[in-house]
């Protein structure tokens, strides 16, 4: 019995004092059945997301402001709506703006809210640039990337759920739940940056998306190797929360190649855009 | 009367049979009740998986693995279990029915930091025995006249929980372990009552109870070590620890000749020396997971050897089980499993009397899980059988074989938030 | 013994049912852009056998990179996997509804037409001091984005190349 006490003490002792070893449910992702895997998304789950997706975008604007130029507006709408026909998330009504600052970078909020700042556009040479910049972000709210990292859903409103509720007990008011992850999405953008797979799955996702819509998916090669050797404030964001640009490149050109895309018989609408740029003041 | 002559008093009646005590519920199996909803439909081969809720009951170290971030879980069951012991009264058989509905498991785990904290409530045994029986004569007796009848009513409840919190965490990438440490609760009741009517216009009347509580503690040390890509070994060493064991018994008899009935009150409680004496457990099980919508464990369990000369004997046991997990999609899942509760009793000798029966069963179970965005529901049941020896009769040397079959359904749900 | 043959009669069982489960494994993919091409072979450049549209039920029979291949009208056809998912298309979404309680504190939070984060949040000094002014709040601009829209002909005229 006494040594029983002393295997329990130390069994204690040593989970205390581990390693910094972090819950494994993640590195053993064999050990996942179906029924753990993200459950089909209902009618409430979209409704949540972009209701999330809104304060998202009101902070976005919040902090850059809205570049009100109807022209320019008109036509990144016109480019967004192109490959929205494409998305394979019918389910949201996808907006475009632009966002009043010299910065170069592009951001997406979750329900389908996508920004490019009018510093990436000064930047940009043909349209379909800016359709991998726009089909980029796209992906990451196709991909649910900051919905699936916060656990963006609707409460479930089932008897049991609610029974379970009570026995667990909800210690965090929604509101302030809803709140957080706000912050956490701001962060993302603009601190640590989505997770690494994310950024890969949103490029190879650009060049799928740009080709199926008939843009030419090389665009979004050509303006990285453009911004690639602008240094400075204007892209401190861009760099600090994405991979780096020559292996998002290599990625690119792979994803090319494996879908065998022919770039050429694409278009980039060179002079489309020329045209819009003009009404740019 | 003293107890010793009671007993004496009783072996004297031929047909006075029942060793109370003896034949109460089921401490002459280990594996009485599956515990856990998933567990249970694959035939409790868990201690290789254990990543959720009922893994606090089979290896601990597994609920490092559960994926939601806070599990609960709970079961409902059913139980129905017939024995038959053949050729007990002359050519008659007798036949024992226990019934059960309990909620058998209760466990939620939580993540605290890097470690996981869990809390469980189970009943790894639980049954309600039945027998009411009459049988009519003339039966020999020893008594100097035949019986015109003899009637029989027996019951008896019993009732193991077990209840207490889990740590869990990981030691290495490989590696986890987990301790759950589970208060032991033990309560059984015996009621006797028989009534022989001889054919001269005599009768012989018996009625007795006894009580038992044991308290203890259960403490069960598990490990979890994944040697390879999909395969998942589980192991789980527990032991209970008895430190307080109280008896009540009473008991009013009726000698033939006797006018009025004697009261037979032997000593109430125990001494410390009546403490039962549990084996040592070790569970070693494997789970294998090719994929994430099938599931292969398999499980051996090893009891030690008792020797306790108060509440008899028993041999080492080993049991298996093997159990799998299909996913038909992504809401629906189907368990199956099979299993073996073998009997801790030592083989019957036909020399000697008041021995335990043997009865060595075999089961069969399944289930069907729904499930929804955080909350399953499942559905399930097994079979149990098996055939074996009793000696029923106290004091007599005769061996019936007995036949046992039993089945249960459970109803179970759990939700992750 | 009976019981044993019982026993291993519902083991072989067990295994031929969970084999032959395992078998039949097959998915169901719906279209969810305006329509999907399905070409002959995993790349564009193949031949096109004929365009599928929106909530077309396509059966999976295995994956090539980002191309799913598909049975086609008893064909084996390639279509772009991010086109499809595994659910059938929902209907639109729209989050501006009338009597709608989060849009209309969203109309009373415009009293100033910026309001900050942290006094949305009803943080105390302490937090709302830690919060720049990064975390303000522009309800108006975001409404002028989701008002914004532009009408379906001049999106098709757009599509196929027009000028704006």
């Amino acid at each position: 019995m006494r040594r029983a006490s002393v295997l329990v003490f130390l069994l204690v002792l040593m989970s205390v004092a581990m390693p910094d070893a972090v819950m494994s449910a993640d590195d053993q992702p064999w050990r996942q059945r179906v029924s753990a895997a993200p459950p089909e998304m209902t009618s409430d789950d979209v409704t949540e997301e972009i209701r999330f997706g809104r304060e998202v975008a009101a902070r976005l604007l919040g902090r850059y402001g809205l570049y009100a130029n109807d022209p320019l507006t008109k036509y990144v709408n016109l480019v967004g709506q192109s490959l929205a026909a494409y998305s394979n998330r019918p389910e949201l009504k996808y907006h475009f703006a632009v966002l009043n600052t010299s910065e170069i970078n592009a951001y997406a909020a979750p329900g389908g809210y996508i920004f490019i700042t009018k510093g990436a556009i000064d930047k940009m040479q043909d349209e379909s640039e800016l359709a991998g910049v726009i089909a980029h972000e796209m992906g990451h709210i196709n991909g649910k990337h900051v919905v699936k990292e916060l656990d963006i859903k609707a409460t479930e409103g089932s008897a049991a759920a609610g029974l379970a509720r009570l026995i667990g007990g909800g210690t965090e008011s929604a509101r302030i739940a809803f709140s957080k992850a706000v912050d956490k999405a701001m962060d993302t953008l603009f601190t640590t940056g989505y997770k690494r797979e994310d950024e890969i799955e949103a490029d190879k996702g650009s060049v799928m998306q740009c080709a199926v819509a008939g843009y030419d998916p090389a665009g979004l090669i050509r303006y990285f190797e453009r911004i690639s050797a602008a240094k400075g404030k204007s892209t401190e964001v861009l760099d600090k929360t994405h991979p780096a640009y020559d292996a998002r490149i290599i990625l690119l050109k792979d994803s090319i190649t494996a879908a065998a895309i022919d770039t050429a018989a694409l278009k980039t609408y060179k002079e489309r855009f020329a045209e819009a740029m003009k009404t740019k003041k | 009367m003293s107890f010793r002559k009671f007993s004496a008093a009783m072996a004297m009646v031929f047909i006075l049979m029942v060793m109370t005590g003896v034949s109460t519920a089921d401490e002459f199996h280990y594996n009485n009740l599956l515990i856990g909803d998933r567990a249970t439909g694959m035939g409790g081969a868990y201690t290789g998986v254990s990543d959720d809720p009922s893994g606090l009951y089979y290896n601990p170290a597994g609920i490092v693995y559960t994926t939601g971030r806070n599990l609960s879980a709970s079961v409902n069951a059913y139980y129905n279990t017939k024995k038959e012991y053949k050729n007990v009264i002359g050519g008659n058989g007798w036949e024992r029915k226990a019934t059960s509905l309990l909620p058998n498991f209760f466990g939620i785990v939580q993540p605290l930091g890097k470690l996981k904290f869990g809390f469980s409530y189970a009943v790894p045994d639980s049954i309600k025995e039945d027998q009411d029986q009459t049988f009519a004569g003339p039966l020999p007796t020893a008594l100097g006249s035949p019986a015109n009848s003899y009637t029989i009513n027996f019951n008896n409840e019993d009732n193991t929980t077990l209840i207490g919190p889990s740590i869990a965490g990981e030691l290495t990438n490989s590696l986890s372990a987990g301790l759950t440490l589970y208060l032991y609760h033990r309560s059984n009741q015996t009621i006797l009552n028989q009534f022989i009517m001889l054919q001269d216009g005599r009768y012989e009347w018996q009625n007795q109870y006894i009580e038992k509580v044991e308290r203890g503690y259960k403490p069960v040390l598990g490990l979890m070590f994944t040697p390879a890509e999909k395969l998942s070994i589980g192991v789980s060493f527990a032991r209970i620890f008895i430190y307080n064991s109280s008896t009540t018994s009473q008991a009013t008899f009726k000698d033939a000749d006797a006018a009025t009935p004697d009261d037979v009150t032997p000593p109430t409680g125990g001494p410390p020396s009546e403490k039962r004496k549990y084996p040592y457990e070790l569970r070693i099980g494997a789970g294998y997971f090719p994929s994430s919508s099938l599931l292969v464990s398999a499980d051996a369990v090893y009891y030690t050897k008792v020797s306790d000369p108060v509440n008899g004997d028993r041999v080492d046991v080993l049991n298996l089980a093997i159990g799998t997990e299909y996913f038909l999609n992504k809401s629906w899942a189907l368990r199956g499993g099979i299993f073996s509760d073998m009997a801790n009793t030592p083989e019957l000798d036909p020399t000697r009397t008041n021995q335990d029966e043997k009865i060595d069963l075999y089961g069969v179970s399944m289930s069907i899980s729904n499930f929804s965005r955080n909350t399953s529901i499942t559905l399930g049941g097994s079979l149990t059988m098996g055939s074996g020896k009793a000696q029923i009769l106290g004091g007599s040397t005769e061996i019936q074989s007995v036949d046992q079959a039993g089945w249960m359904m459970f109803l179970s749900s759990s939700y992750a938030y | 013994m009976n019981t044993k043959r019982i026993f291993v009669n519902l083991v072989i069982s067990l295994v031929v049912c969970l084999i032959a489960l395992q078998a039949s494994a097959q998915e169901t993919y719906y279209v969810q852009s305006v329509k999907a091409k399905v070409h002959s072979a995993p790349s564009f450049k193949a031949s096109v056998l004929g365009e599928a549209s929106r909530g077309t039920r396509l059966n999976s029979i295995g994956r090539s990179g980002s191309w799913l291949k598909v049975s086609y009208y008893g064909k084996d056809g390639y279509v772009a996997a991010i086109l499809v998912s595994v659910s059938p298309p929902m209907a639109k979404h729209t989050m501006i509804k009338a009597g709608d309680a989060d849009f209309q504190q969203g109309v009373r939070r415009r009293a100033s037409t910026y309001t900050s984060a942290a006094a949305a949040r009803g943080l105390a000094a302490d937090d709302r001091r830690r919060l720049s002014g990064e975390d303000r709040l522009d309800y108006d601009g975001l409404e002028r984005v989701e008002k914004y829209t532009i009408s379906d002909a001049e999106l098709t005229k757009f599509m196929e190349g027009g000028k704006i």
